[in-house]
């Protein structure tokens, strides 16, 4: 099973400004000509060879999450990511009014179903769209993304089949060769994390959330999202001392999803959700932040004989694909 | 002054500080020793905000903090959203000369202060301290220097 992150934004989609582009496009030929001066031989290709986790762009689009097997293919909700992921999918069967999608619902947020307008697949005739939910109104909350004069197409005529699904509260269902449970997170409005599940694999998608249940107790039902799992990504909107600040705005920081990551022995994390307003200077400054608590938090966690598990995490970043 | 109540173990989402046994009639000040906190989490602090909320507490001290322990605080820069005074530091070392371990507790107001608005942050540690085993000198403010961040992390 693998994951592809369409769109980590939070909130809003964020374009870079002009003057951010240049300010990128001036500190990296001051960087290049800089390390250029050691090694003549630099060419522009072997500076820009960086591993794809020390670019510093973080992308802009809001949450979208694919994720996918050989037989299968997800979609975690209808952000603007689901712009490009709409692309890639007209290259296959959807372009020829073939194919299938399936699009979990978080839940209704615009930043989550902003996308759903630009999914080109659910016009063309043929297409098979289904959507899923816990919420009762999903129906309702998709027919409204399609609805004069916020969108010159109404529902009525797009050109797909469009089925919807209830989902029952943690309780599994099979997707193709894939295992989908649903599980409540903490968020103004009710909003569902999904733990996907196959060839005993999992990935737990828990955005958005603030994660106000942390312990075990406090979890109760939802405890088995982040048990047994695999890779997690969890909602890092904010630094630590924001989160608290904004109690009930429903995001949560880095910190926490570390928290749970090192409590339930979750090798790896990914960080999304991030805040609209944050430059990728900002994202960088957040990563910094959290391995200094990560640090501080092993080390504090070995000198006091306690157990340790260590978890490898980064920020998220727009097209970012990583295996289950 | 208000009693000096020890807090132990672990701060986390556990939240067992909540049955820390504080006298009845708490005063506003909240005096705490963090000598034998063994670690804080971000969860754990969150709960610990919240339950000093509760109590009803507007000024919290703590009293010696060990490194580790502020090197925790300080990446989650706490002691300013717990608008807490930090009166003491535990700081251990270890002689250069002799390997022994050498504790030194550093003071709020003799070797510390937090900024305010009528004055800037001070670290005024001694730049060495004598060894209790071999009375060699070992180095000190260049070593713990990083521990005082919280100094700037004033609201």
């Amino acid at each position: 099973m693998k994951v592809k992150m369409w769109g980590v934004r939070g909130s809003l989609p964020a374009a870079p400004a002009r003057s951010q582009a240049f300010s990128k496009v001036k500190k990296a030929l001051e960087s290049f000509v800089k390390q250029q001066k050691n090694n003549p031989q630099l060419s522009v290709d072997e500076f820009l060879n960086l591993p794809e986790s020390q670019q510093p762009c973080y992308g802009g689009h809001t949450s979208c999450v694919e994720v996918f097997t050989d037989k299968t293919q997800l979609i975690v909700d209808g952000g603007s990511g689901i712009r490009p992921l709409a692309e890639h999918l007209m290259a296959g069967p959807c372009g020829m009014g073939k194919g299938e999608a399936h699009i979990f619902m978080t839940h209704f947020h615009w930043d989550h179903l902003i996308g759903l307008p630009f999914f080109i697949p659910i016009f063309i005739p043929g297409n098979r769209v289904h959507f899923y939910a816990v919420q009762e109104d999903l129906e309702q909350n998709i027919r409204r993304m399609f609805t004069k004069p916020n969108f010159p197409v109404p529902f009525e005529a797009l050109g797909a089949q469009i089925f919807f699904h209830s989902m029952e509260p943690r309780k599994p269902q099979m997707i193709g060769d894939i295992q989908v449970t649903p599980y409540q997170l903490d968020h103004p409005d009710p909003c569902w994390g999904y733990r996907f599940e196959h060839q005993g694999r999992a990935y737990s998608h828990c955005v958005d959330s603030e994660a106000l249940r942390v312990s075990r107790d406090d979890l109760g039902l939802d405890l088995p999202l982040y048990q047994n799992c695999n890779v997690m990504v969890f909602d890092a909107q904010y630094t630590f001392e924001e989160a608290i600040e904004k109690t009930n705005w429903g995001h949560s920081s880095a910190p926490i999803g570390l928290d749970l990551a090192m409590r339930e022995k979750i090798p790896k994390v990914y960080f999304m959700h991030h805040d609209p307003s944050a430059s990728d200077e900002h994202i960088a400054y957040l990563q910094r932040r959290t391995e200094d608590y990560y640090q501080a938090r092993l080390k504090a966690l070995r000198d006091s004989g306690s157990d340790v598990f260590e978890v490898d995490w980064e920020f998220a970043w727009d097209g970012l694909v990583f295996d289950v | 002054m208000s009693e000096t109540v020890a807090i132990q173990g672990h701060i986390d989402e556990s939240g067992t500080f909540k049955s820390l046994k504080l006298k009845s009639g708490l005063s506003k000040e909240l005096q705490l020793d963090f000598s034998q906190v063994k670690s804080i989490s971000a969860g754990g602090l969150r709960l610990f905000q919240v339950w000093l909320a509760e109590l009803g507490v507007e000024q919290l001290v703590l009293h010696r903090c060990s490194q580790g322990i502020l090197d925790q605080l300080n990446s989650l820069k706490a002691i300013s959203q717990l608008k807490a005074r930090v009166a003491s530091v535990e700081l251990s070392l270890k002689c250069p000369h002799c390997s022994s371990g050498v504790d030194y507790l550093a003071q709020r107001g003799q070797d510390y202060l937090e900024g305010s608005v009528v004055h800037r942050e001070s670290l005024d540690l001694p730049q060495e301290i004598s060894c209790p085993g071999c009375g060699g000198q070992v180095p000190l403010e260049s070593e713990v220097s990083s521990y005082f961040a919280f100094l700037k992390h004033r609201n």
